[in-house]
């Protein structure tokens, strides 16, 4: 029982690895990763030879807004396992240990993910804003404190609400991260000092904060099914991207939509055009992780216009976010129609492809607005 | 309404799962697929539905017919309710509502699933899963079945249910190929077997043929005990 988090850690760790491995073999590291890891490097170096121009239409505010969008993708791990709530069901004291301990788990992860997000800030920071090293360590402690609360709060309404109270709880933590880190990020880097002391008090009593909810074992089945949700999201992308492999059946918690809960139609009219139509878009309001992917696109077009001061620059990245939403799109179609054993058989039907087309044509509308905008 | 010649088929790339299963499907006619576990049933019946990566052969479908599938697992749109379900399946095969209406409830009424129509499926028991299966598969009305293990998880009233409706479906000029563990079932109903045994065709006829080419040590022996 000592090792036990440590050694599921270690067995995530190596399983994720394990699924990695085998979408990357070494023609994926020659020619995609070692050249990108070798052009990012050297644009980070011109960073800081030669603050680019478009620093100066930044302030801090550009710092605040990057941290608070990290701690957006971030998850609290817990470690434990479904099958957890049959086997330690009487060692309760002991599925407590493992929260405990994987509380201080996720509170250095997350210093060590915003280490990074730091050390790719730094060239702007220093050479920008031109703050003292000791702001830099307080802005470091500042937003790994905004990500262990921004995780655990997340985590928390997940464990306590269900449908819309979920949605709107998971919106208004998002909008309060948000909002939370212009303050705080302002302090650390103009106050270091008074910033950081709140903050480590707050790092200090969260697990008081947190006992009776996150820390305690009474759900440990809620516990096991959202670490295994996390666990096995590579996998699912992967099988998700493969056309040959059925889509694997996701566990369910609810037993009614959140949408349209008496399955009332969106179009009037019937035919297998409407039908394919009201699928895609009832089952992707209802599963919004391929929807998130998109909206990540179409952020990605808006705030690029910010940052690229070239008309040629953006129109080619614009272009290839739009390629990759169509290619996202394409995922999403065959999870419903190729790859589904209700669907398979309509994969040669012409309306098929004619609402594939017109899908197509509708996700290219916000890039169109996005470059019409940019350009006038 | 179906001809199958299947060379070889596989998961893997030249690692042959099933090899040299031929046999053709008439109308109104049950061919009962039976294995053991491992044996390649399911395997065909995926190299059939178009779904083995790797393929050595070829699966003719009469032209535009109407096919259903009924898979051994249970397969729904994990965020649809079943009444969209029922719904997409009239709308894409373009349906009249008047006809497909009240064979749905008629259904939905026998198999217990009308207090259930807007939940979601996947949430549903093993057994109401399989009903709600048969029941998108019945709607469509089609003039080729392939069933995979449509026992497992229905309870002795539902097994007497399916079991009449495929005794109707076979009136009414269906052609049926099922996949089933159940043998003293699959013998009182079936028009003629195939037996596959190690990825490939054993035996193949009306029972009276498979037992005589084989013996019936041969057909029992396909199936382990415990089953």
């Amino acid at each position: 029982m000592r090792g036990l988090l440590l050694t599921r850690i270690r067995k995530d760790y190596n399983y994720q690895y394990g699924i990695i491995k085998t979408a990357i073999d070494w023609t994926v590291i020659v020619y995609f990763i070692i050249p990108l890891l070798f052009f990012t490097g050297l644009f980070y170096r011109s960073l800081w030879i030669e603050p680019p121009v478009w620093f100066d239409w930044f302030d801090w505010r550009l710092a605040a807004l990057i941290i608070a969008l990290s701690v957006l993708s971030s998850r609290w791990r817990t470690f434990l396992y479904e099958a957890d709530s049959v086997f330690l069901i009487k060692r309760r004291d002991q599925v407590e240990l493992i929260l405990k301990k994987s509380f201080i788990y996720n509170l250095v992860f997350s210093f060590l993910e915003t280490g990074i997000i730091i050390v790719l800030l730094l060239p702007f920071v220093i050479n920008f804003l031109s703050v003292s090293w000791l702001s830099v360590v307080a802005l470091w402690v500042a937003a790994a404190s905004l990500r262990v609360s921004g995780k655990a709060a997340f985590y928390f309404t997940w464990l306590k609400f269900k449908g819309w109270e979920l949605q709107a709880g998971v919106i208004a933590i998002a909008i309060g991260l948000i909002i939370a880190a212009f303050p705080v990020v302002w302090l650390s880097l103009y106050v270091p000092l008074a910033a950081m002391l709140p903050l480590i008090i707050l790092m200090a009593i969260l697990p008081v904060l947190l006992k009776n909810s996150l820390l305690s074992a009474g759900r440990i089945l809620d516990h096991g099914l959202k670490e295994r949700e996390y666990k096995t999201r590579l996998i699912k992308k992967m099988f998700s991207m493969s056309y040959e492999v059925d889509t694997p059946p996701r566990a369910k918690t609810r037993s009614k939509p959140w949408l349209f809960g008496y399955s009332q139609k969106i179009f009037k009219n019937a035919g297998p055009q409407q039908a394919l139509a009201e699928l895609f878009i009832k089952h992707y309001a209802r599963d919004r992780e391929f929807t998130y992917h998109i909206m990540r696109f179409f952020g990605a077009a808006g705030a690029s216009g910010f940052f690229v001061p070239s008309g040629w620059g953006y129109l080619i990245i614009v272009s290839f976010l739009a390629f990759g939403t169509v290619m996202v799109l394409g995922q999403m179609w065959a999870q419903l129609i190729d790859q589904h054993a209700i669907g398979g058989k309509y994969k040669t039907k012409d309306a098929y492809f004619k609402v594939r087309r017109i899908f197509n044509v509708i996700v290219m509308v916000p890039y169109l607005v996005f470059a019409v905008v940019y350009f006038v | 309404m179906l001809k199958v010649q299947i060379q070889s088929g596989s998961y893997i790339p030249n690692q042959s799962t099933i090899q040299h299963i031929h046999f053709q499907l008439h109308p109104g006619e049950l061919l009962v697929m039976i294995g053991s576990n491992g044996a390649g049933k399911s395997t065909t019946l995926k190299a059939i539905m178009g779904q083995l990566p790797f393929l050595e052969g070829e699966v003719v479908f009469q032209k535009n017919i109407r096919y259903s599938f009924i898979p051994e697992r249970p397969v729904f749109y994990d965020e649809l309710t079943l009444q969209e379900h029922l719904q997409f399946i009239a709308d894409i095969e373009e349906l009249p509502e008047a006809e497909w209406k009240p064979r749905a409830k008629m259904w939905l009424e026998k198999f217990q699933l009308m207090k259930v129509i807007h939940e979601l499926p996947g949430t549903f028991s093993k057994g109401m899963q399989q009903k709600a299966m048969l029941l998108l598969a019945l709607l469509t009305k089609p003039s080729l079945w392939i069933i995979d293990e449509p026992f497992m998880g229905l309870d002795p009233s539902a097994v007497k249910l399916f079991m009449k409706l495929i005794e109707e479906e076979r009136k009414r000029g269906a052609g049926i190929l099922m996949c089933t563990h159940v043998l003293d079932t699959a013998e009182k109903i079936g028009d003629r077997f195939v037996i596959i045994a190690e990825g490939t065709v054993s035996a193949h006829g009306t029972l009276e043929e498979v037992l005589s080419q084989h013996g019936a040590a041969d057909l029992y022996g396909c199936i382990p005990e415990a089953e």
